[in-house]
This record gives C-alpha cells, sequence and structure tokens, in this order.
C-alpha cells in the first residue's frame, strides 16, 4: 500500500498510509479506538476505494483485479462477521471456497479436504456440524478464521480476530497464525487492541493515531511507553518479558495519574 | 508447532464432520426421491378430479399416450382425452409452474434480502405487477387479455417499481430491518392495489376481466398461454438455481461475500431482476396469489437446511405441488362453484406468517 489516504463522510479517515505486506510478515495493526484502523484494513482489502494511493497485491492494483481472482489471494476476517444462522459450521467454512467452484457451484472432494483441514487448523473440527446460531462469540470468531483458511490466501487482513476470545484462545489464534506465516509464508495484517498480544506474537508493529502512521518498526521500537502514552492519552509502563524480552505494556496504574478502574482518565 | 500449543485441536473431528454431511445428503437425495413423485402424483389425481371424475390411471395413460411414451388404454374414452388435454392438464401444469416460480422467488428474495418474511406478495412485488398488468389491460394500446407479451412486459415494470420503492421506503443506511421490509412492502402493495382498483373504476368494461384474473384464477389457462410465459419462467428458475451456491455467500456481511470475490451489487440486482420478471410473469397469467413463496421455502428449510443449492430446486419442486394442490382445493370445496385459487393460499398463508412473525420476535432462529 502506498500513500492511502481514504475519505469517509467528508472527513480523511486514513492519511498517507503506507505499508509494505511480504510473505511470511505478521504486521499488527494498533492504535487508539478511531484512529482509522479498520478503514485502513478495509482499503487494504479493497472494500473502500481511497481517495488518493494505491493498493497493490503481487504489484497488480487492486482495483485491476477479477474480484473471484483477487478471493483467491486475498482474505479478510472482519470484525463481526455475520452469519446465517442455520448454516452448519463446516457449510459456513465452505463458504471460503467460492471463488475456486465452477458454475453451478459444488465443492469437489478436494474443496472438502481443505475445508477440514481449515477446520482442524482452527481447532473447531468438533464443532462442524453444530449451527453457526447456537456457538458462542470466540467459537463464531474461529470460524470466521477457518472459513478465511478455507480461501488458501496469500494475504490475510483481520480486524481484531481476538476481541471475543478468552487468554488461551487469543493465543491459540495469533500461534495459529504465526505458525501459517513460517510455514505456509502466509502474510498478515492484524487489527489488535491488545498491545500485550501484538508485542509478543507479530514481528512488526504499525502504529496509528488520528488516520495517521505515527511508528512502524519491530516491537521493541514501536511500543514505547513514552510514545503510546501519548497516542492513547494514557500513562502506561513498558516491562521486559522475561523470557521473549519483548517489551509489554501496562497501565501506570493509580499512581501515575488520576483515573478510574479501568484506565480510563477520569 | 506442537500440538500442545493448540489445546482445542483433535483429530477425531474430520470423521464426525463426514458422517454429518452424510446424513444431509441422504436427506436432500430423500427430498427428491419423493418429492418428484409426490408431484407426479399430485398432477395425475388433480388432473382426474373435477365435474367428470376420471381415473387417475386412465388420466395418466392419456398424459403418456400424448408424450408418445405409451399406447393409449382400451379403457379411455374421446372425451376423457379432450377434457384431460385440453382442459385440465393446461391449468394443472400452468398450477405447478405458478407455484414453482412464486416459491423459488420466495426463496430467492429471502436470500437477497436476508429476510425470511420476503414473499413476492408481502414485499408488494405482485401488487406491483397486478398495477402494471391492469394499467396495460385498461389502456387503449391494441392489447388485450390474451396479447400475453404487453402484458408480462407491464407487469416487469410494475413489479420492479414496487421492489425498488419498497426497498428505499424501508432501508435504514445499506440494511433493510426485516419486518420494516414488510411494513413497507404492505404500504407498496396497498397503494398499487389502490391504483388497480381505480383503474378498474375508471374503465367499467373490463372490470369483471380484471376481477377475475386478480385474485388468483387458472380458469383460462391453455396450451397457449402456457407456452407463452413458459421460456421466461424456465430461464429465470435456471438463473436461480445456478445462483443458489452464491446466494449462500450472500448470508454473510456484505464485506465478507464481497472479500470472497462476489461483485455484491451486481448479484444482488441479478437476483431481484430475475425473480421480478418470474413473479411478474405469473402474475400476469395468474393474478395475486399470496404466501406460497414464504410457505414453501420455509417449510423446505425445515426439511432440508438452509443450502440454496438445495432449497432453491426444493422449493420448485414443492412449490409446484403445493399450488396444484392448493388450484384442486379452489375448485372442489364448494362445487360447482370455483374460489379463487389466492384466497385459498391465504387462508393457509396468513396463519402462517403470523406465526413466523412471532417466532422471529421471540428471537428464535427462522
Amino acid at each position: 500500500m502506498l500513500g492511502v489516504s481514504v475519505d469517509l463522510g467528508g472527513r480523511r479517515v486514513v492519511d498517507d498510509f503506507a505499508l509494505a505486506l511480504e510473505p511470511g510478515d505478521l504486521v499488527a495493526l494498533v492504535g487508539p479506538n478511531g484512529a482509522g484502523k479498520s478503514t485502513a484494513l478495509r482499503a487494504a482489502a479493497g472494500l473502500v476505494k481511497p481517495a488518493s494511493g494505491t493498493v497493490k497485491v503481487n504489484g497488480v492494483a487492486i482495483g485491476d483485479w477479477r474480484a473471484g481472482d483477487l478471493a483467491k489471494k486475498l482474505a479478510v476476517v472482519t470484525q463481526a462477521p455475520t452469519m446465517p444462522p442455520l448454516f452448519s459450521v463446516r457449510a459456513m467454512v465452505a463458504l471460503g471456497r467460492t471463488p475456486y467452484l465452477g458454475l453451478f457451484g459444488h465443492e469437489t472432494s478436494q474443496d472438502w479436504a481443505i475445508v477440514d483441514e481449515a477446520l482442524h487448523r482452527a481447532g473447531i473440527d468438533d464443532l462442524a456440524n453444530r449451527r453457526v446460531g447456537e456457538l458462542s462469540g470466540g467459537e463464531r470468531q474461529r470460524v470466521a478464521i477457518a472459513r478465511a483458511l478455507a480461501q488458501e490466501p496469500a494475504v490475510l487482513l483481520l480486524d481484531e480476530p481476538t476481541a471475543s476470545l478468552d487468554l488461551r484462545y487469543q493465543d491459540s489464534t495469533l500461534s495459529l497464525l504465526r505458525e501459517m506465516a513460517v510455514g505456509s509464508g502466509l502474510a498478515c495484517l492484524i487489527v489488535l487492541h491488545d498491545l500485550a498480544l501484538a508485542g509478543q506474537f507479530c514481528d512488526r508493529v504499525v502504529l496509528m493515531s488520528h488516520g495517521r502512521i505515527v511508528a512502524a518498526g519491530t516491537p521493541e521500537q514501536v511500543l514505547e511507553p513514552d510514545l503510546l502514552a501519548e497516542v492513547y492519552e494514557t500513562p502506561l509502563r513498558a516491562l521486559i518479558h522475561p523470557e521473549t524480552g519483548r517489551p509489554v505494556i501496562v497501565h501506570a496504574g493509580p499512581s501515575g495519574r488520576p483515573h478510574d478502574e479501568r484506565g480510563m482518565p477520569s | 508447532m506442537s500440538e500442545a500449543g493448540r489445546p482445542w485441536a483433535t483429530s477425531a473431528g474430520a470423521a464426525i464432520s463426514a458422517r454429518g454431511r452424510v446424513v444431509i445428503r441422504s436427506r436432500v437425495a430423500a427430498g427428491y426421491a419423493l418429492g418428484i413423485p409426490l408431484l407426479l402424483i399430485t398432477l395425475v389425481v388433480a388432473a382426474s378430479i373435477g365435474p367428470v371424475q376420471i381415473d387417475p390411471r386412465n388420466t395418466a395413460s392419456i398424459v403418456l399416450n400424448h408424450l408418445h411414451l405409451a399406447g393409449l388404454s382400451g379403457r379411455v374414452s374421446g372425451a376423457e382425452d379432450v377434457i384431460i388435454w385440453q382442459v385440465r392438464l393446461p391449468r394443472v401444469l400452468t398450477a405447478g409452474l405458478v407455484g414453482a416460480t412464486l416459491a423459488a422467488s420466495g426463496a430467492s428474495y429471502q436470500a437477497v434480502f436476508r429476510n425470511p418474511l420476503a414473499d413476492p406478495y408481502l414485499i408488494g412485488v405482485a401488487a406491483g405487477a397486478a398495477l402494471g398488468a391492469t394499467t396495460a389491460i385498461v389502456s387503449p394500446l391494441p392489447l388485450d387479455f390474451y396479447n400475453f407479451g404487453y402484458l408480462a412486459a407491464f407487469a416487469f415494470v410494475g413489479a420492479m417499481l414496487a421492489v425498488g420503492l419498497t426497498y428505499e421506503l424501508a432501508r435504514v443506511g445499506r440494511t433493510i430491518p426485516p419486518t420494516a421490509h414488510i411494513l413497507a412492502g404492505v404500504a407498496v402493495s396497498a397503494a398499487a392495489s389502490a391504483g388497480t382498483t381505480l383503474l378498474m373504476m375508471l374503465n367499467e368494461s373490463r372490470v369483471l376481466v380484471v376481477f377475475s384474473w386478480l385474485y388468483g384464477d387458472f380458469t383460462t389457462s391453455s396450451w397457449s398461454k402456457l407456452w407463452s410465459i413458459l421460456p421466461y419462467v424456465a430461464a429465470a428458475l435456471l438463473v436461480l438455481v445456478m445462483l443458489g451456491r452464491r446466494m449462500n455467500a450472500l448470508q454473510l456481511g456484505e464485506d465478507e461475500a464481497k472479500s470472497l470475490g462476489l461483485r455484491v451489487e451486481r448479484l444482488k440486482a441479478a437476483i431481484i431482476i430475475t425473480a421480478s420478471l418470474a413473479t411478474a410473469v405469473c402474475v400476469a397469467i395468474s393474478g395475486l396469489i399470496g404466501f406460497v413463496g414464504l410457505i414453501v421455502p420455509h417449510v423446505c428449510r425445515m426439511l432440508f437446511g438452509p443450502d440454496h443449492r438445495v432449497l432453491v430446486p426444493m422449493s420448485i419442486i414443492f412449490g409446484a405441488t403445493f399450488l396444484i394442490g392448493s388450484d384442486l382445493g379452489a375448485r372442489t370445496v364448494i362445487a360447482p362453484q370455483e374460489i379463487p385459487v389466492g384466497i385459498l393460499t391465504a387462508a393457509i398463508g396468513a396463519p402462517f406468517f403470523l406465526f413466523l412473525l412471532r417466532r422471529q420476535r421471540q428471537g428464535m432462529n427462522l
């Protein structure tokens, strides 16, 4: 992506966003609410048209791709995916095969094998025959990821994939993405709220504020308490992870500045 | 990465899901295996019943003979042959074709609007088509009731205007709340019906023609009318069946559907235009027949699940069966008088609609 700007409702939401994703990259996109993270992700997916700048996939401008071919390269997991409640998990994940199907749209046994593999990777093979409408938020999120994996993309864009997951599944989900990045060269751009997750699992962190990238680089470079404190307008501290040596960002606590128990400045 | 890092990964899952797929597949196979013979039996029985009762075996023999599949049984009289082949069969087949089309259109509208209550009748399409067709009938243009092409074209324009108007009235941003959609459909239907009534009043000489057709009527069915709708309807049904898989993907959010390579706007437009064309042709030939597009897809969904690749063809089969049965009811309940078939389907459909509405209010997944 080069110099991408997006206007929504007459307001510039993303300004001059530039990012290169290489195979195997695991990049976290972080920043306060309203910083333009989700919009930047949607621009990267070709879901909003930038006012200026270009998004390229494999060197070809995203608008020049045939929709079906692009879907074989690039998959998106949105923030609160809509799912037809009566569909089984397996049928839902099989929708990821849409760009590969023929005229009448029937899956081949090879398609089903890929679906099963995606279910297995996302750790939801035991949910395969449950109806999507019966699932918890965390289970739905994993279904959405499995659906994206079934698309066999080279680039995966995820908008807060860990938002409704507990600690175990946050870990499993990001471990899975990491495994896919290292093992099969999947390039991931992940919008994350949790700076600790971003620091531990991602190789690169991009920090956005007010529509602009304010810092990009390794977790050590970007997860810098003074910078973050300014961007998030909240006092923060960095601890060092005892094993990885990577920074872990935490609230400064009651001693830093008056704020309520959720860490919101009062 | 070790298995311990993914505590939820099991290997038994593949076997479980494979079994689930087999269950669903065999259900679908049973649906076709029972649905198609049921349709054929209904067809023969419906053709056999009437003022002159004919042995269903004779009916079958007459049909097979005309299809050059078998010689005529010795017990068949010439009168029976005329009654079946010239009178009843066109009517029964037209009812079947209309039922199939309304049900498939209903399933398609439900898919494209992501609204389980959508039905060609309830979202105003049928009333719009009726207004269009009435305009054609009463217009000073050199058209008459049997000049089917004009009638269908006017009905199609009316249907498209109604579907667009309903959509715009009910739209909130880029989504349409299901109940708001139905309310807007009712409002558009009421306005279109008022227009139809007004046209009838202003053109008294045509009142009877319009009136008898408006409330669902197969009495004027003929082979020539059947042939005139068949190409449109067959093409529309084929397109809807082929779009089944894409209708599935449309059930996801707009962004997800787009990221799966669907050109969502184009796809939605294609489905709406196809379903509306099919509905308009049906309205032009048989008037307003409500609720078929609601009842049949719902029952099929309960029986065969939500996959539109199955749902649309099943709706075709069971929609045909349902309307042939309803038409049989309409002409036998108070025989020798007939009641319009639209009144019969409404009598069945309205309570069903209220039941669905209630379930939806209780937050159940339809």
